[in-house]
């Protein structure tokens, strides 16, 4: 696990739910700060409460992702946390103070679809980058971020600007 | 300029050649791929399979390949697994793919 395996759970945890845009919102230093929010259809209390259980799903699934994400946070001396409306989506922060910052442009490839929206901001050391899907699709007529080739000019940008 | 803008400028420089006026396939006959992406198949390694199709694709200009994301496919222990959809045909189920693999079923789509 690195931020960028986190960052790709958390996500796709948003697009489960339903979103239809998800922020992501990076800050990589000493430490790092992590935070994913989304329009999705949030959890009621009582799933919220048991999120980041072992094997505990609130769509069926192994019920692994969220608990191996808050572990990772644990272990490099962080936390995970959740808040969450029904109807009106959740946040996830997640806070690291040992880390690997990993493959974000591999992630983001992974979560760009025609479904739904994402921005992406990271400040990386003295690097920045700002990705906002919505005005991406206006500026470029409308191209879609499901196919292959517009996913690896992404990428590339995304890479290029980050490392 | 504000960053945000330059960024936009940038990537949309770099999608010239890509945009739609080149890039007019017909939506009938897209090829769709969708990857397993819950925790089980992240961990299997589905990101690099993911990856590894969207660079070949890069690499060999293949245009009207859609690559997404799904949740959790429902068979833990085969993940990574994809489903091809192609126009005309029934779709296929591929499980237990490594990079080197989904990169077989590109080549083999691109024929």
């Amino acid at each position: 696990m690195d931020l960028s395996f986190a960052l790709l759970e958390l996500a796709s945890n948003s697009l489960d739910a339903g979103a239809t845009l998800v922020k992501i919102r990076l800050r990589v230093g000493r430490r790092a700060c992590l935070k994913v929010s989304d329009n999705g259809r949030g959890m009621d209390d009582e799933t919220l409460k048991r999120a980041c259980e072992e094997g505990f799903s609130g769509k069926g699934s192994s019920g692994l992702g969220l608990y191996k994400t808050a572990k990772y946070a644990n272990q490099s001396g962080g936390s995970l946390k959740l808040r969450s409306k029904i109807g009106k989506g959740t946040s996830a922060i997640l806070k690291a103070r040992q880390f690997e910052t990993g493959d974000m442009a591999s992630s983001l490839a992974v979560i760009l679809d025609d479904e739904s929206d994402i921005v992406f901001k990271a400040r990386i050391g003295l690097k920045r980058i700002k990705l906002d899907t919505r005005r991406l699709r206006s500026e470029t007529g409308g191209i879609s971020l499901s196919d292959a080739r517009k996913k690896a000019v992404i990428k590339k940008y995304v890479n290029e600007n980050l490392k | 300029m504000k960053k945000s803008i330059a960024d936009i400028m940038a990537i949309r420089q770099s999608m010239q050649s890509e945009i739609i006026l080149r890039d007019n396939v017909d939506a009938e006959k897209e090829i769709h791929i969708i990857v397993g992406m819950g925790t089980c198949g992240i961990e299997a390694g589905a990101r690099e399979v993911f990856n590894a199709m969207v660079d070949y694709i890069e690499e060999h200009d293949l245009k009207g390949i859609r690559v997404t994301r799904t949740g959790c496919m429902g068979d833990c222990a085969d993940e990574p697994m994809i489903e091809v959809h192609v126009p005309g045909k029934e779709h296929e189920v591929y499980k237990k793919v490594t990079a080197k693999k989904a990169v077989e079923i590109i080549k083999k789509l691109a024929k």
